[in-house]
């Protein structure tokens, strides 16, 4: 046996295919003969009751007018006492009772000679050159050891019912459970093929073959949607894992400058280690560095937390219209000093449920992108209002915005838009506002036809 | 100012001991929880350091410990970055402060200082008065000797708290926090921007400097 049919003998859908067919046929050969069964019962019933009346009918006649009058109306054929084997044929026809009366010593007094049978009821075979077929008698013992016994012949349905119930029987164990089983063995071949191509697909991924995905068919069956799950997950994983490649370049990028600042101020502190004012300048340089790369990692820590979800659990109400008026309030000389134009237009007592400490920094850090990333003599807004959806906040300058191509990757972490990376920033500003957002249950879009970059975010009231 | 330092790390530890000593103050270092409650609870300190991790017993348990036992010392808890949501919890249990691993000697410093002293510092008084400088803080008027100054009431806030602090270094970080609520370091120079513009009401017009820039850590104003 190859490995190939060990593995299907072995496969669940097999297994269960084997158990659910023996059960069929269990069940069936269960309900086959308790209706058979019943069916025998009736007519045996039936043919019994038949006897006792012809019995009790037999014995009157006996007991209240005598051996004579007992054959004469019930037993004699015409001129004969003893009944000729030919009569038989009749009554195995007509299916009419057959009768014999004996005296004590067994000599037959008047009915057929060839039944025989024991006291109470019994069944036999006639004593009959042709006739065979089985006869149920009902034997009594009369006075004087006169004994009567009226038989029948067996209704045929009887043996009929049974027979059924033995070629149904036969029927179900040898041709029904085979040809399940076949079946299944079948039906479990095809489900193990498709499952083994789309498991050599996970092994092939697992040992490092990225590239590869499970085989489809036309057919659109669950397994060509699970095969398609399982690749669209593949192609998911693939590409975090290329997003992670990005991070972790962004990380080495953003962290070697200014490690290779505080490594070359080290330097130099050692070179001019008597001179009190250079050293003095190269420490702060080296902290103004030190300082950078604390914000980096801050942010990509921060990030990490509010992706978690942890600070849901320090969610309250809070006024967001006072909160966006402090941080207004604070930015606003900033944009006074870089000779930009910046307009707050805040509608009072709008209240939010969230961490306010996040919601600030997320708004921080649009009005920083405000500041650095628009056009000299920019005018900046800020706006916050009721929307029909709940509140909106509007962040919005007048140029130069961002260019069509990086619109879907500004919430991405690293991601920034001049890519020589020469202006100041570290790219986490905005995946760090988009994930606060989530967190909030926060819709934040970019519209799309404002001048310059005008971001919205709308808290659902 | 007799310090308690409690932490674990000898480079931290020693770290901590040189620049409280350079500042002129007297630290006692001890290694353990066990051994920092009970210095804690045997002697005076103006205030305690506690790492948030250390070995055998948790920070925040041994500052609910030294709680319990009555002792109302102010406590600076160290916490590490990776864990932000500590401080929290660093909060609850009692701490008056916290800074974040790795930090710079000037933020301590400036930190201790203010935790230190908020014990004995007067409840809110209506009037603030430092060298020539008066703040009414209920008319919400500033005047350094006859001159009104003109401030908004950011840059009144952030002379409110210079004045409260007056004589002590103040750092950027703590300016944020407690002027403006802000736990987070923005990337621009917020504190600046609005510094500069106090200074220039303040100090411009004058012939002496009253706030003061102290170079790599922070502000103060002078008392003089």
């Amino acid at each position: 046996m190859s490995s190939l049919q060990t593995n299907i003998l072995g496969s669940t859908v097999f297994q269960q295919i084997v158990r659910s067919s023996a059960m069929f046929v269990l069940v069936s050969l269960i309900l086959l003969w308790a209706i058979c069964g019943a069916v025998v019962w009736r007519i045996d019933r039936a043919q019994t009751a038949g006897l006792e009346a012809e019995m009790a009918y037999g014995q009157e006649v006996y007991y209240g007018r005598g051996v004579e009058a007992l054959v004469e109306e019930e037993i004699r054929d015409g001129e004969d006492l003893i009944w000729e084997d030919d009569l038989i044929y009749e009554m195995l026809d007509a299916g009419t009772y057959i009768w014999v009366l004996r005296d004590a010593d067994y000599d037959v007094i008047a009915g057929f000679d060839g039944l025989h049978g024991e006291d109470g009821f019994s069944t036999q075979r006639l004593d009959h050159p042709d006739i065979s077929d089985p006869v149920l008698v009902h034997r009594a013992v009369l006075r004087g050891g006169d004994s009567l016994n009226i038989g029948v012949f067996v209704d045929p349905a009887r043996e009929n019912t049974l027979g059924f119930a033995m070629f149904g029987t036969l029927a179900l164990l040898l041709i029904v459970l085979p040809l399940s089983l076949i079946t299944g063995f079948a039906v479990s071949k095809r489900v193990y093929r498709r499952i083994e191509d789309i498991s050599a697909t996970t092994a092939a991924v697992g040992a490092g073959e990225m590239e590869m995905r499970a085989p489809q068919s036309a057919r659109h069956d669950e397994f060509d949607r699970l095969a398609g799950g399982i690749n669209t997950m593949l192609d998911e994983v693939a590409r975090l894992n290329s997003n992670i490649e990005a991070v972790s370049v962004g990380v080495a990028h953003d962290l070697r400058t200014p490690l290779s600042n505080i490594g070359g101020r080290l330097e130099l502190i050692r070179r001019d280690k008597d001179d009190a004012a250079a050293v003095e300048e190269h420490v702060e340089a080296a902290e103004a560095a030190q300082g950078q790369l604390m914000r980096v990692f801050d942010a990509l820590l921060r990030l990490g937390e509010v992706k978690a979800g942890s600070r849901r659990a320090a969610f309250a109400e809070f006024d967001l219209s006072d909160s966006i008026g402090g941080l207004c309030e604070a930015y606003g000389p900033l944009f006074d000093d870089a000779d930009k134009t910046f307009r707050a237009n805040i509608a009072p007592g709008l209240r939010v449920i969230g961490d306010r400490e996040l919601i600030e920094q997320a708004v921080s850090n649009l009005l920083e992108n405000a500041l650095e990333h628009s056009r000299d003599a920019a005018r900046v807004t800020v706006a916050l209002h009721p929307a029909p959806e709940g509140i909106a906040l509007v962040v919005a300058d007048d140029g130069p915005g961002i260019s069509p191509v990086d619109r879907d990757r500004i919430f991405d972490r690293f991601f920034r838009a001049d890519a020589s990376r020469s202006t100041a920033g570290n790219g986490l500003g905005l995946s760090l506002v988009h994930a606060i957002a989530e967190l909030h249950g926060a819709e934040i879009r970019l519209s799309p036809d404002a001048r310059g970059a005008e971001l919205t975010l709308v808290f659902k009231g | 100012m007799n310090i308690l330092i409690i932490e674990d790390d000898p480079e931290t530890g020693s770290y901590l001991q040189r620049g409280l000593r350079e500042a002129g103050w007297d630290p006692l270092l001890c290694t353990t929880a066990q051994e920092g409650i009970l210095a804690v609870s045997g002697r005076d300190f103006d205030a305690v350091i506690l790492d948030r991790m250390l070995p055998g017993m948790d920070g925040v348990d041994a500052l609910r410990l030294i709680r319990g036992a009555g002792v109302a010392t102010p406590v600076l808890m160290l916490t590490a970055r990776t864990a932000i949501q500590d401080r929290v919890e660093g909060l609850e249990a009692g701490a008056d402060d916290y800074l974040l691993k790795p930090f710079a000697m000037s933020e301590l410093l400036a930190r201790l200082k203010i935790i230190a002293r908020r014990p004995t510092r007067p409840v809110e008084a209506t009037e603030v008065q430092v060298g020539p400088l008066h703040l009414d803080r209920v008319k919400r008027t500033a005047h350094r000797g006859e001159t009104l100054l003109d401030l908004s009431p950011l840059e009144f806030r952030l002379l409110d708290f210079m004045m409260q602090h007056a004589g002590q270094v103040v750092t950027r970080t703590i300016l944020l926090e407690q002027v403006w609520g802000y736990r987070f370091d923005p990337k621009t120079s917020l504190v600046q921007t609005h510094m500069s513009r106090l200074r220039t009401k303040v100090d411009k017009p004058f012939e002496t400097e009253l706030i003061r820039t102290v170079r790599g850590s922070g502000y103060v104003l002078a008392t003089d």
